[in-house]
């Protein structure tokens, strides 16, 4: 048993004192949802973890008395069980991103935000668990309610488990500290804990060579096997906006090199165009796109990078070098810093623009070479960073 | 009259109100239908196949994109030539020279006689452990048919949650490059990013698999 952890959650009846002194108090201003929510989940934390932490339950419920019937109610109608399963996701993406790592120090940084939102699903069990022994109508009542929506979580999201395998090491000394009874109860920290599954996503992943068990087995045959993605309608549609990325448009070209039916598209693609040209000669806005990738503008902006809240483009052109971020929700967007290979603690100079956050990276014959590393903050603390060369 | 922009705005307007835009869209692309025709021959040209009917078809197709997913991807910018406005007529015409080819695209690789059934049609006759090696054979079709909905199913999904993860699978397994070097030129990373993307990519594609046959089966994962 990790001592650490073990003293975390004994802390955790200190920490009930003064929130039964708080509430008792009643000195916070507002319904006394937040410091309910505190109370409920300490209360929880310790009753889950008794034997560990070698205490009787009668206790550590006398102070859930205190609790008035508003205050409970306030509680649980601010529960917000579709964030959970949202974390609970989020947290199987990030443990991927643990164990396959560009580097060991993101692994490590990236593992400690996956148990984090662990963490929060975990509190929420703590919470239930308390409600459940207040042993009272109305909170049996709100306790019927909020067991049922986060059932319906757990089964949305129970099948990322084999994700979590990557924080096994965590995720074991957590469900060693947890009662017997409630073990099982926690699959986010207890199942699949096994040491066999410990490097399962690294075994998934290529990354190490390992034994993988027989479920995993038409899965990984499945993605192994050869096969080729034919370009269509949508591949050509994006080229076609300039909304290709890079690996979009080497794609195309990769395929185009040994299909002539592609390159008869292709070549389809550019007769229309200028039908397309012809048409609208007239208008004044109408954008002179040119869809083939070899006749790319030199203006025209790569995609380094998009995702649902930002988009960094690099434009080049004979005076200087740009990376734009461009923010699609203002709400989720934090800050953005662009870094050159040749001073990598200098973050370069930017200016909001037209499109977004403007980097100035400096004249292209000066960036010969060089590699771009761009950090975009997002409002809940994810950081994204790409890299670009120059 | 108003014009183009103007009609446009309108629908958009009450696209976004949720009120009836059809009629005004009707007359929109109505006004288009020339310039969609002249280029549905150019790519018909190209192909060398096709005919009026098959106008008229594009346009239709072109006419239900452009409803479904065209106002909606429609935004006025030029993506390629940055602070440049696109107008929608442009946009529109483009959706049609795709559906056009897209359409031709499809119906020379129905004629490719490497997937053509029989020149004939006729079936030849069969005895019964043919018959058997037959049914066995479509099973095995079948099973293979549903596991590459599943597999492109994943990767539709990885695109959604991992760009990058997929862009460098893409070139690694799907044009088939396995090589990393050429993957990290191709998306301007180093090479061990490459390795590191294509890695997450096929643990990803694994892992979704897996969770998609769970929810199927309806069955939370045994402990």
């Amino acid at each position: 048993m990790n001592p650490s952890s073990r003293e975390k959650y004994a802390a955790r009846l200190t920490e009930l004192e003064a929130l039964h002194h708080e509430l008792s108090a009643g000195k916070r201003p507002g319904d006394g949802a937040v410091v309910v929510g505190l109370l409920l989940e300490a209360v929880g934390d310790v009753l889950r973890r008794k034997s560990a932490l070698g205490i009787s339950p009668a206790a550590v419920i006398a102070p859930l008395s205190a609790i008035s019937e508003p205050s409970l109610k306030a509680w649980a109608d601010g529960v917000e069980v579709k964030d959970l399963a949202a974390r609970l996701k989020r947290a199987a993406s990030h443990a991927v991103e643990a164990a396959i790592p560009d580097s060991p120090e993101d692994g490590a940084t990236i593992a400690q935000w996956a148990v984090q939102d662990l963490q929060a699903r975990d509190r929420l069990e703590s919470a239930l668990v308390a409600l459940e022994a207040m042993a009272r109508p109305d909170a049996t009542r709100l306790l019927t309610r909020l067991r049922d929506a986060v059932t319906a979580v757990d089964q949305s999201c129970r099948g990322t488990v084999v994700s979590l395998t990557a924080l096994n090491g965590a995720r074991r000394v957590e469900a060693s500290l947890l009662d017997g009874e409630f073990r099982g109860a926690a699959w986010w920290y207890s199942e699949r804990t096994g040491i066999d599954d410990d490097q399962l996503v690294q075994v998934l992943g290529g990354e190490v060579k390992g034994s993988m068990p027989a479920e995993f087995k038409t899965a990984n045959a499945e993605v192994t096997r050869k096969r080729g993605r034919p370009v269509r309608f949508d591949d050509l549609f994006r080229l076609d906006l300039g909304l290709a990325t890079a690996a979009e448009r080497e794609a195309i070209r990769l395929q185009a090199d040994g299909d002539p039916e592609l390159k008869l598209a292709l070549a389809a693609m550019d007769a229309a165009e200028s039908a397309i040209t012809e048409e609208t000669k007239d208008e004044v806005l109408a954008p002179a796109t040119v869809p083939a990738f070899a006749v790319e503008r030199a203006s025209a902006p790569e995609i380094v990078e998009e995702r649902s809240e930002f988009k960094v483009l690099l434009f080049r052109s004979k005076k200087n070098v740009q990376v734009v971020v461009q923010p699609h929700r203002l709400d989720r967007f934090a800050a953005a810093a662009v870094f050159r290979s040749d001073e990598p603690d200098r973050a370069c100079p930017s200016s909001p623009g037209d499109m977004g956050l403007h980097f100035d990276l400096g004249a292209p014959e000066r960036l010969a070479g060089l590699v771009a590393r761009v950090v975009v903050k997002l409002t809940d603390g994810r950081t994204h960073a790409s890299e670009v060369r120059l | 009259m108003l014009t183009d922009d103007e009609l446009f705005a309108d629908i958009s307007r009450r696209k976004a109100q949720g009120q009836d835009y059809k009629r005004p869209l009707g007359e929109l692309v109505f006004r288009w239908r020339d310039a969609s025709t002249t280029v549905i021959r150019r790519v018909q040209g190209a192909f060398m196949r096709g005919s009026p009917d098959d106008a008229d078809e594009v346009f239709q197709d072109a006419v239900a994109k452009f409803m479904a997913k065209g106002l909606d991807q429609f935004r006025g910018v030029s993506e390629q030539v940055p602070g440049k406005a696109a107008s929608p007529k442009t946009f529109f015409l483009r959706i049609v020279k795709h559906c056009a080819i897209d359409r031709y695209r499809r119906q020379r690789e129905e004629l490719d006689p490497g997937t053509s059934v029989g020149e004939d049609g006729d079936e030849p006759e069969t005895s019964l452990p043919e018959a058997q090696r037959s049914i066995s054979e479509a099973k095995a079709l079948a099973d293979q048919a549903e596991a590459h909905g599943e597999y492109w199913n994943a990767w539709e999904r990885l695109k959604d949650e991992h760009p990058n993860e997929a862009a460098a699978w893409d070139l690694y397994h799907h044009q088939d490059l396995d090589d990393h070097e050429e993957v990290s030129r191709a998306l301007g990373i180093t090479v061990v990013n490459s390795y590191k993307r294509v890695s997450r990519a096929q643990a990803w594609l694994k892992l979704y698999i897996l969770e998609a046959r769970k929810r199927e089966e309806g069955l939370p994962e045994e402990s």
